[in-house]
């Protein structure tokens, strides 16, 4: 705005110096000074294209897809995000081995049609490039990895130092007290965009004051991010209200420093321009190959703590196989490791005979199913419950969950000595995720800290 | 319900202890504050609250806990269980903690009130020592609502009244080498910090508040130009507060600040800049602490403009003068202290507050 400012006063200085000259051929003083006043500011405004036309940027070159592999040590900044996006998206940004590419498994319209052919690559490079597109918009049903993307592009951006600072909020579908710890579910679609603004206000050290408005705060956010270099992550924008607005407000906010991640189950409906805004599809796994591929990952990350695992590596599953875990699990990779879990705890026949439904549904029926099968597997399976509980609670309020706090929950419950084997169930289960072998850092999928929550609200 | 006090008080060690500072235990865990403090409400227990403030006491104590909501309740509460006791130790000691926190984000006014009432009760009990103690923060808090006068006038009656059994010796110290710095004599600052550093550190070496008077005297050395020992102190003033991770971030973002200012002087802009950014991380989540949030825009604004980059200096001299306007008892300062600043950069030898 300000460019837009000086340009035209720049201009008028021109125009008043040239009717002046049409007046009067000979040029005075007077007019001799509007004239270099003009040019000077008009100059002065366009600084940057003039530096850019001299030395021309140096184009961003493709980055790899590796960038973004190793873990953030989030240090100083770890409560604050935990708190902000939970427990889950911290352990995804802390996590060792974090995301695998699957070919074919990322759509993005522009990609296709751009020199960068590779979608993961053409969103680093949108998100790092000054011409690039500064909202990344992902897109897909639940368990399909949106988070899990995010975070390896928010980690490659800190990688290469292209970022010191993460905004924005998860829009929660609870509000939680973050002293008592209750959970409060009777307030759906709380998140909006005022809560938003408050949000990224408070992360910034400013106070929303109510008299102001949208304009008003977004100017007063835009002056404090000046010179910084940020990403702005917008988790679940479908659970929002107002999400048009959220975008609006994003829009006003993103320059060449700031940029902006959001994370949706909505592709579309959006008012912005496919220059301001880039969308990636998360596809579901549909091919053999793909599933081949995601599965020998799955057992490699997850062998450690599901030792069975290693018994389906050694047998290459059929295709009629792969096809039935395709077909059941609808490609949602988060189904396809649950589904992975029970196969290597049970069998592959066991699993296929078990089941006709599909998706979401055979999701929440695997977890009603773990659920109740955990209560009676005596004293172990019940802890393996409170621990979930545990985990699921304190994964609102935000904290790494150590392995030292679970023996001091199980020590409270005077049930210590069992603890490894409760952590068993649910390592087989694939209920409960560990980022950090040696500490602990124990999370919960979001889908799975949903059915809980309704699980303790009926029981 | 019976209140677990080990409990509590083995929390309490942990807070203080925790590697990630107050905020690095489970919301959960603070919980037990949050539930004990009610039980004591409930029962109109004042011994009990007062035993809960008491074992929240090095918390309060330190830069970071103050903005927990929970503590301050625990405090609010106390100072009201202390009124229907009337117990004139306990409050002396309540509004004097109070204040520091006060003092802390900037809002002198109402440290000042506290103080006052600190000393009222100490004096009643009678404690001279601590009534001397908190007489000498009025004195802090006129120095920085601009009431210099009145400022010196205190910490004259405090230095009179000063003896053997006050092991503070160095605070006044301090005050005095402000007082010098303020009217531009810096070798004499430098010398009343030197020797608050050495009587501090006869008893408390390696503490936040030597951290802080290592910071201060960096500053007045950096104002000589002698970059190179300033340098050196400040990196010894940041290793100290290391040791206390989370628990005086406020304290770090000031240090970080007068380096950052340092390195303007020197026309160190991008560093400069660099140092405001970790201040400004470090504090600006807490939500409180605006006065320094003022001063860390105001100085950005003044780089930017000594780099030419007009807009953002403006910008950020109107966030500047949101805060004032907004959080800080100098509503109408800023203008004022932004060409102060200015001209302490340009002339770092000049008359300066």
């Amino acid at each position: 705005m300000l460019k837009k400012i000086e340009l035209l006063i720049g201009i008028l200085a021109f125009v008043i110096a040239l009717v002046l000259f049409y007046r009067q051929p000979d040029l005075n003083n007077t007019q001799l000074v509007f004239v270099a006043l003009g040019a000077l500011v008009t100059i002065y405004s366009q600084r940057d294209r003039i530096r850019d036309f001299i030395t021309p940027p140096e184009p961003t070159p493709i980055i790899e897809t590796t960038c973004g592999d190793r873990p953030l040590n989030l240090a100083d900044q770890r409560l604050h995000i935990s708190l902000t996006f939970g427990a889950y998206f911290t352990s995804l940004l802390e996590k060792e081995a974090l995301y695998t590419p699957i070919p074919g498994q990322l759509v993005c319209a522009q990609a296709a049609s751009s020199p960068i052919k590779d979608p993961l690559q053409y969103a680093m490079w949108t998100l790092i490039d000054a011409k690039g597109a500064r909202i990344l918009l992902l897109a897909a049903e639940g368990g399909m990895g949106k988070s899990t993307l995010a975070s390896k592009l928010i980690r490659c951006l800190y990688e290469r130092e292209d970022i010191d600072m993460i905004l924005g909020d998860s829009a929660k579908q609870y509000l939680v007290n973050p002293v008592t710890g209750h959970v409060d579910t009777t307030q759906p679609g709380y998140y909006s965009a005022q809560s938003f603004l408050e949000r990224i206000s408070a992360q910034l050290g400013l106070v929303y004051d109510a008299t102001r408005n949208d304009a008003q705060h977004i100017s007063t956010i835009q002056d404090r991010l000046i010179d910084r270099r940020a990403i702005i992550v917008v988790d679940n924008l479908e659970s929002v209200r107002q999400s048009d607005r959220i975008i609006q407000i994003l829009n006003a906010l993103v320059n060449r420093r700031i940029r902006a991640i959001i994370t949706t189950r909505i592709a579309t409906g959006f008012d912005v321009s496919q220059s301001q805004m880039l969308t990636i599809q998360v596809k579901s796994l549909t091919e053999h190959v793909q599933v081949r591929n995601f599965m020998q990952w799955h057992i490699q990350q997850y062998m450690h703590d599901h030792p069975r695992l290693h018994d389906l590596a050694a047998h290459l599953p059929t295709n009629e196989q792969i096809s039935w875990l395709i077909h059941h699990s609808g490609g949602i990779p988060l189904l396809v490791q649950v589904l992975l879990s029970e196969i290597a705890r049970t069998s592959w026949m066991s699993a296929m005979n078990r089941t006709n439904l599909f998706g979401q549904e055979l999701l929440d029926a695997l977890y009603f199913d773990h659920w109740h099968e955990l209560s009676t597997l005596s004293t172990p399976g019940m802890l393996a419950r409170t621990i979930l509980e545990y985990v699921n609670r304190e994964a609102h309020h935000g904290d790494r969950i150590t392995y030292r706090q679970l023996v001091q929950l199980a020590e409270d419950v005077q049930q210590g000595d069992i603890l490894d084997a409760a952590l068993a169930l649910l390592h087989e289960r694939f209920l409960i995720i560990n980022n950090d072998k040696t500490h602990g850092n124990f999370s919960i999928y979001p889908s799975l800290s949903d059915f809980i929550q309704t699980q303790l609200l009926t029981e | 319900m019976t209140i677990n006090w080990d409990a509590l008080q083995q929390l309490a060690d942990t807070l203080i202890n925790h590697p990630q500072g107050p905020g690095g235990v489970t919301a959960l865990e603070w919980q037990q504050f949050d539930t004990a403090l009610l039980e004591l409400q409930q029962t109109n227990d004042t011994v009990g609250i007062l035993t809960l403030r008491r074992i929240c006491r090095p918390l309060l104590a330190r830069d970071s806990a103050w903005g927990i909501e929970v503590l301050r309740r625990i405090d609010d509460a106390a100072i009201a269980a202390a009124h229907k006791r009337d117990d004139s130790g306990e409050l002396g000691h309540l509004y004097g903690a109070r204040g520091h926190n006060l003092h802390r984000e900037g809002k002198h006014t109402q440290a000042l009130n506290a103080f006052t009432q600190s000393v009222h009760y100490y004096e009643r009990v009678p404690n001279a020592r601590a009534a001397r103690k908190n007489t000498y923060m009025m004195a802090l808090c006129y120095r920085a609502l601009g009431d210099t006068h009145t400022a010196k006038r205190m910490i004259d009656t405090v230095l009179a009244s000063m003896d053997a059994t006050d092991d503070w010796q160095d605070e006044p110290l301090f005050l005095q080498a402000k007082f010098a710095q303020d009217d531009g004599k810096l070798p004499q600052a430098e010398q009343c910090l030197r020797t608050a550093i050495v009587v501090l550190s006869q008893r408390h070496a390696n503490t936040a508040r030597h951290a802080d008077l290592l910071a201060n005297l960096a500053e007045i050395i950096g104002l000589q130009a002698r970059y190179t020992e300033a340098t050196a102190l400040f990196t010894q003033s940041m290793d100290i507060l290391k040791h206390f991770p989370g628990q005086y971030d406020r304290l770090m973002a000031r240090t970080l600040s007068k380096q950052a200012t340092m390195l303007v002087t020197q026309r160190q802009y991008s560093r400069a800049l660099k140092l405001l950014d970790m201040a400004d991380d470090r504090i600006s989540r807490y939500g409180r602490y605006y006065e320094q949030l003022w001063r860390i825009e105001l100085l950005r604004s003044i780089i930017y403009l000594r780099q030419g980059q007009f807009g953002f200096s403006w910008r950020k001299y109107r966030v500047a003068r949101y805060y004032a306007r907004h959080h800080l008892e100098r509503k109408t300062d800023t203008p004022y202290y932004w060409l102060l600043r200015f001209w302490r950069i340009v002339a770092p030898r000049a008359i300066h507050i």
